[in-house]
């Protein structure tokens, strides 16, 4: 890579400097480029140029492990830097990180972590036994070093609250025993992989698996060795590895604080069949089993499937006549994608930043949750230009690379799946039915008894909170107090009594829109503080606001309080809430810049009726 | 200004990135692959330099 234009903004001290270090970072392939970059970076620093307001804080950070942490840690925090996240760092000794993580008193808990990097020693994560041993040996040693494992990590999260990140154990990559490897699981493969597998399949919500073992094999385990290096300074592995561990850490880290994308925008010709079908007709382009070229573009559509599987909605965008577009939807016999698959399609011969604009208030979804692909340069640089919010990828130009340029792109990575997410898209076109209706009937109170709603609120359960923490974490619009948990804040929260939480789920007659609303209360003597009021914005003004402020009167009363408590925190993104407790009936108390204090005295309240039918579940008596 | 009794106590901003980003790139640059612990017994450069020729003789 040539680094002399960024050197260049340096020399002249430009604060351009920082966004095209970030490009060259993201795109940069081995060790000397990042220490390269790392380099410059700290130049920079030290000559104070000009630089973006960070996204937050510093985020502390602590790396602790069975290797020599320098330099991975430069890495990191380099990775993390040039994205706006700025990290403090704490490394702990070499090979001392059972005593740091097990002494109450080390300074690994005077640093006070809010993340924890853990790089547990692969030499150690062997069978001790014999290779004939029966293979319930190994197994029992298997499950107690993953035991261990998740002893530690539980001990670190209980100690400061942190998430946690562990690495797994990579694989050999000799021959050695040659086949017999996979014949007992006393040797280092099989045991490894099992010892892998558990982990993975036991870790708790606040331990994240950085996958050695993934990304040892991505680039093979031959360049992930470096003896040498580790008889030199105990490092982990190869600088090629250390490189991409050092970009898994970093995208664990930031996928704390980043949501993954929502929607995926498709171009059509060339990206979805081979061809142009204005010019080709539905008999000519490529697509299935016909030829080679039509294979691969099968295959994407299939990857696209699997992605709308897992919740990321599907939208389309093509310059072509609406009706040539769908042909290939509705008649192709290779057609693996359908019509009832996309939330939205824009076929006319409008530019395709205008279509993808008007996309985002139809969805109800930020600009910044999007990603466009498309073969062709100029439709990208036309989005890139005009909606720098959106995310682009530029595919080509081989469409036999498309599905590993889609996969391996980053950004449509869960932290969980559910139920919820295979039903998206369903949802969304149930509520393209509903618009219809509206449109159609103009007496607001007979269009709500038309819906025929039903909603059902329940309190926390186990079960809901990868949903519950999945809405709290994304809900951005319709949230007074953006307060973020993570899955163990939710279940802490549902087993202190102080706290008063409850969901709602809603279904009309055109569907399930599943878990719409998140309340919290938290009791202060008489007082019921709201701590959380989120909903889904699918569901506006459709008297949902009202079923929920009748149901926390109705809690706080039982919980002998005489007023609720309301607060709204700005943020960038919830302007449309700023007067909600006011239209709801509560009184202003308090304004300033950072927060409007709201207050609502039960003796004063009624609760209004609503077209909407409530059931409770596992509800409090009364 | 680079001369063969430098070492790495003589660079501030020397440390075990830097270390190891320089032997990975000599070792590209020269086509030479240095054998466990014998760069850390290099005193300074001059003596490094000699490494390299040696190990371009006898890899």
């Amino acid at each position: 890579m040539d680094l002399s234009p960024l050197k260049n903004l340096l020399l002249k001290g430009d604060p351009e400097f920082w966004e095209q270090l970030k490009t060259c970072t993201r795109s940069a392939r081995d060790f000397e480029e990042m220490f390269l970059l790392s380099s410059l970076r700290k130049k920079a620093r030290a000559r104070k140029v000009l630089s973006p307001k960070p996204a937050g804080e510093k985020l502390r950070l602590a790396m602790l492990g069975g290797y020599s942490l320098y330099p991975l840690h430069e890495l990191i925090e380099h990775l993390c830097e040039v994205e706006n996240f700025p990290v403090e760092l704490w490394q702990g000794d070499y090979d001392n990180y059972i005593s740091e993580i097990m002494d109450d008193d080390s300074k690994l808990y005077s640093f006070a972590p809010q993340v924890v990097f853990l790089l547990p020693a692969e030499r150690r994560c062997t069978y001790t036994g014999n290779l004939a041993d029966p293979r319930e040996l190994p197994q029992a040693e298997a499950r107690r070093a993953v035991d261990s494992l998740l002893e530690l990590a539980r001990k670190l999260n209980e100690k400061t609250g942190a998430e946690v990140i562990t690495t797994n154990f990579r694989l050999p990559a000799q021959h050695d025993l040659g086949a017999f490897r996979s014949r007992t699981l006393g040797s280092d493969w099989s045991f490894r992989k099992w010892v892998n597998l558990e982990l993975g399949l036991a870790a708790p919500a606040y331990l994240h698996i950085c996958d050695w073992e993934f990304l040892a094999s991505r680039i093979g385990g031959l360049a992930a060795r470096d003896e040498r290096s580790w008889f030199e300074s105990k490092q982990p592995c190869s600088p090629a590895l250390l490189v991409e561990l050092a970009r898994e850490a970093a995208q664990l880290v930031l996928s704390l604080k980043r949501a993954p994308k929502k929607v995926l925008i498709l171009d059509l010709d060339n990206t979805l069949w081979g061809g142009v079908v204005a010019d080709d007709g539905l008999e000519g382009i490529e697509l299935g089993d016909t030829s080679p070229r039509g294979e691969a573009f099968k295959a994407f559509q299939k990857y696209i499937v699997s992605l709308k599987q897992r919740g990321v909605l599907l939208a389309v965008c093509s310059k072509n006549d609406f009706a040539r577009a769908a042909e290939p939807f509705e008649k192709h016999p290779d057609m693996v994608l359908k019509m009832d698959d996309i939330v939205c399609f824009k076929a006319n011969w409008d530019p395709k930043s205008e279509n993808i604009r008007a996309m985002a208030p139809e969805l109800n979804l930020g600009l910044d949750s999007f990603v466009f692909v498309d073969d062709n340069p100029a439709e990208i640089e036309i989005v890139r230009q005009f909606v720098p919010e959106v995310t682009t990828i530029l595919l080509g130009p081989d469409p036999s690379d498309y599905v590993a340029q889609l996969a391996d792109c980053r950004l449509f990575e869960p932290r969980s799946i559910t139920n919820e997410d295979a039903g998206r898209t369903g949802q969304y076109r149930s509520d393209a039915r509903r618009k219809a209706l509206e449109a159609s009937v103009t007496d607001m109170a007979s269009y709500l008894e038309s819906l025929q709603m039903e909603a059902v609120i329940s309190e926390f359960t186990p079960v809901d909170v990868p949903r519950l923490s999945q809405l709290i974490n994304k809900s951005n619009q319709f949230n007074l107090t953006t307060h973020r948990r993570s899955e163990a804040e939710v279940i802490a929260v549902m087993q202190d009594p102080e706290y008063a939480g409850y969901s709602m789920r809603l279904k009309d007659r055109f569907g399930d829109h599943g878990l719409i609303s998140i309340v919290i209360g938290k009791k202060c003597g008489e007082t019921l503080h709201i701590d959380t009021w989120l909903m889904s914005c699918r569901v506006l003004k459709r008297q949902v606001e009202e079923a929920v402020l009748n149901e926390l009167a109705r809690l706080a009363k039982l919980k002998n309080c005489v007023r609720l408590q309301g607060v709204y925190l700005p943020t960038a993104k919830n302007e449309m809430v700023r007067d909600f407790y006011g239209r709801m009936g509560f009184t202003l108390t308090s304004e300033s810049e950072t927060q409007r204090e709201f207050e609502l005295r039960l003796e004063d309240f009624q609760p209004s009726p609503t077209k909407i039918k409530i059931t409770r579940r596992a509800y409090e008596p009364g | 200004m680079l001369t063969p009794a430098i070492s790495a106590k003589d660079v501030p901003e020397w440390d075990s990135l830097t270390h190891i980003s320089l032997m990975v790139s000599v070792e590209k640059a020269f086509g030479v692959r240095f054998r466990v612990g014998e760069v850390e017994n290099a005193k300074n450069v001059g003596e490094f330099a000699n490494l390299i020729i040696k190990r371009q003789q006898e890899p």
